[in-house]
């Protein structure tokens, strides 16, 4: 065996002084020069304890000659594809936290790979996993049918967030309505509550909302960063309501381009008959409204970050100065990230509350509440909007 | 002369205590598997280590240098023995082991046991890495919990090691970590095994993170920790005979029981990394078997070298990833194309990187070919 395994270090490293040589194989060196100069024909000196294999078949023949033949076989098989799956479902949730864009690209396409192996050998037919096309009907039926109906669940979202994810590097997102479709594919999804689908689910809300390109303007990023983060925050509390809180938002946000955002914290859309205003709302700003005053809700404009109020004059004129002390800040905002700006907003909010304290000795503890929340919501971690079509952004350009 | 620590990161008693195990250890490393086995028995053979501990514990403050300390616990040690072997119910094989035990322990001497293998080991790593090596510092420390936070008794592992990333351009420091349990004063659960696993631990260093080249360290990446890991096992299997030919058996026995304890250790992402890893580098020694129909031996080595090489390759951690994602049997076409190319020494390890990361390649490696 030792022969066997120098020359087969030798037919490695085809060109080598001897201490590489040695560090390939357990052999010590003079018997390592030894068995070399056994094989001169095939291995010449090419300078100071240095060789060279000028004949690599004979060297491999050499080798085998000492050998037993093994019988050649495939790696052993898993025991399951559960270490493939989870590490698929890690790459892809370590990516929202990856500041450069070429990396994340690449994370997504390994993520891919490894769940492509796992769909290979769950599929019937024994596919080459790379030809494993993760947009099709044919594979959600097959994944269906698995006998697991939690890991088929567990599957099929595996490939939809994926997919997602895809979209969002490349700059190529799913279609608007394939995207309505594939949340109400799962909305209704009796097995969603599963605890081991909890991130799943949060992928697919996170993802599903990054589809969009950001608005430019701050009010309107701050509204967008916000809803965004709620929606995904309600998964904790409850998979199936946060994905049928989910098409609403979708549809509003796939509607910005058409409708663009309406630049505002509050804006009032007419008055009513008995003299109340019909107006829109950034939603934190209702906690500073003392409590006395009178308002009623009557719609989501957008979920989670946009109401629809029908409030007294006098909340009115309330919530009007509070958003305009808030949007005159965010218009002087040095911060490029929507967690600096959310950081900004909750700052606002505490002098907004000492503000209006006298007004009501509530404020001051609401106002804290929203404050902490929207801390919290700037903290977590989430993907970054879709990438811009056909463009690669370089390492360290963001 | 009180005890003075050459490790910053150790106390003088500590290191005073650890030297005169390892010591011990040192000098009955021909029996170390069977100590272990022993041990994990219970009976005489686990009291005579806890009386090793005792007396490492007692001298680990005495006023007297490093060489008199080792001498003064071996000699505890050694009566301790002679006491055990006079017990009438012992164990016939527990009796041969501890007459064995005893009769190396005539040549303890009391170097550092941690330096003399650490250098051992980076002599051969050099030498695989050539120019790209940089030049290793040892520490040793200790830490304050179970590297795996598991019970000695199912884990006598209580080791581990890292690289502290980023290294400096031309060194790198490896600190090894010692656990030290709080709850008892000047205790800690070093014992034969840990002993016996320390080359696997540096030569995984040393293979693995000392030369790498790439953006950042990852305990829960499947090139660095779980593919370069199946490398580095291959190193120390080389190696093991010509670091110390008498520790050898138990340092390969404990090697592949460590990989044992850390393979099944899915429930953790570093754990699944490695597993992940390990199946991608089996998958590649593989192909390189049936496709270039090389010798199992040399296939072995083939994914070795190429995994140095690739180490060397100044690119991203997840370039790297990316390539053992794609380690899936069988291997997609346009990754064969360019492994082949490899193998017949027509592109070098870095163009593997430039395919697999390619805009047009990333995800559908094998759709293109």
């Amino acid at each position: 065996m030792t022969v066997e395994r120098v020359l087969a270090a030798a037919a490695v490293l085809r060109e080598f002084g001897l201490a590489e040589i040695s560090a390939f194989c357990d052999e010590q060196p003079p018997r390592i020069v030894e068995i070399l100069d056994s094989v001169a024909t095939a291995v010449k000196p090419c300078g100071a304890e240095r060789w060279r294999v000028v004949d690599l078949e004979a060297v491999r023949r050499e080798a085998r000659r000492r050998t037993v033949v093994d019988v050649l076989s495939r790696p052993s098989p898993e025991e399951g594809p559960g270490a493939r799956l989870q590490l698929a479902e890690e790459t892809l949730k370590a990516c929202r936290g990856e500041p450069s864009p070429d990396r994340r690209r690449v994370m997504v396409a390994s993520a891919m790979n490894h769940l492509r192996q796992v769909l290979a050998a769950t599929l019937p037919g024994r596919l080459p996993w790379w030809t494993v096309e993760l947009g099709t009907d044919l594979l959600v039926d097959e994944l269906r049918r698995h006998p697991d109906p939690v890991h088929a669940v567990r599957l099929q979202l595996n490939v939809a967030v994926a997919r997602l994810a895809e979209g969002n590097v490349t700059g190529n997102p799913m279609p608007a309505d394939e995207l309505i479709e594939t949340v109400a594919r799962f909305r209704d999804e009796p097995l969603l509550e599963d605890s081991r689908l909890h991130g799943l689910v949060g992928g697919l809300v996170d993802l599903a909302t990054a589809q969009e390109s950001p608005p430019v303007e701050p009010v309107d990023r701050l509204l967008v960063a916000i809803a965004r983060r709620r929606a995904r925050a309600q998964v904790d509390r409850d998979h199936g309501a946060a994905l049928h809180a989910l098409e609403p938002l979708l549809r509003t946000l796939g509607a910005g381009h058409a409708h663009p955002y309406i630049h505002d914290l509050f804006q009032t859309l007419g008055r009513l008959p008995d003299g109340r205003d019909h107006a829109i709302v950034y939603a934190d700003l209702l906690k500073v409204v003392p409590a006395q005053l009178q308002w009623f809700p009557t719609g989501d404009l957008l979920p989670g970050a946009l109401v629809e109020v029908v409030a007294e004059p006098a909340v009115s004129l309330h919530l009007r100065q509070c958003a305009r002390t808030l949007e005159s800040d965010l218009v002087h905002s040095p911060f490029g990230s929507d967690t600096a700006l959310i950081g900004q907003v909750a700052h606002v909010f505490q002098e907004l509350a000492e503000e209006h304290a006298g007004l009501d000795d509530t404020v001051v503890s609401r106002t804290d509440e929203t404050r902490s929340e929207l801390l919290r919501l700037a903290k977590a971690p989430i993907w970054p909007p879709a990438a811009v079509p056909d463009r690669h952004p370089q390492e360290g350009r963001r | 002369m009180p005890a003075i620590s050459p490790y910053p990161g150790l106390e003088p008693w500590m290191w005073r205590s650890l030297l005169a195990r390892a010591a011990v250890f040192h000098a009955t490393r021909t029996r170390l598997s069977q100590f272990c086995d022993h041990i994990d028995k219970g009976g005489a053979v686990e009291l005579v280590l806890r009386h090793l501990e005792l007396q490492a514990r007692e001298w680990a403050t005495c006023d007297v240098d490093d060489d008199t300390a080792v001498t003064r616990v071996v000699e505890a040690w050694v009566a301790q023995l002679t006491e055990t072997l006079g017990l009438r119910q012992l164990d016939p094989t527990a009796r041969q082991l501890i007459e064995d035990m005893r009769d190396l322990l005539h040549c303890v001497h009391s170097h550092d046991p941690f330096r003399r293998i650490f250098t051992g080991i980076t002599a051969h790593a050099s030498a695989l890495y050539g120019d790209s090596w940089r030049t290793p510092t040892l520490g040793v420390a200790h830490i304050r919990r179970h590297p795996r936070g598991d019970s000695t008794r199912s884990d006598p592992y209580v080791v581990t090691a890292m690289t502290p990333w980023p290294p400096d351009i031309a060194e790198a420091v490896v600190e090894l970590y010692i656990h030290h349990d709080d709850l008892y004063i000047h205790h800690d659960d070093f014992g034969p095994a840990a002993f016996a696993a320390l080359p696997i631990l540096l030569t995984h260093e040393c293979v693995c993170h000392v030369p790498a080249r790439q953006d950042r360290a990852s305990n829960e990446s499947t090139f660095a920790e779980g593919l370069l890991d199946w490398v580095a096992y291959v190193f120390h299997e080389q190696w093991a005979g010509k670091l110390d030919v008498e520790l050898a058996p138990a340092a390969r026995r404990h090697a592949e029981v460590l990989r044992t304890v850390l393979s099944r250790r899915t429930d953790t992402a570093e754990g699944r990394a490695r597993r992940i890893g390990h199946e991608a580098a089996e998958t590649l020694r593989s192909w390189f078997e049936v496709s270039c129909g090389h010798g199992p031996h040399e296939s072995k080595l083939a994914v070795a070298q190429l995994g140095v090489q690739l180490n060397q390759v100044d690119r991203s951690l997840a370039d790297k990833d990316h390539f053992v994602s794609l380690l899936g049997w069988p291997l997609p076409p346009a990754l064969e194309e360019v492994l082949y190319g490899w193998d017949e020494g027509r592109a070098p390890a870095s163009a593997v990187l430039d395919l697999v990361v390619d805009r047009e390649l990333v995800g559908h490696a094998g759709r293109t070919a």
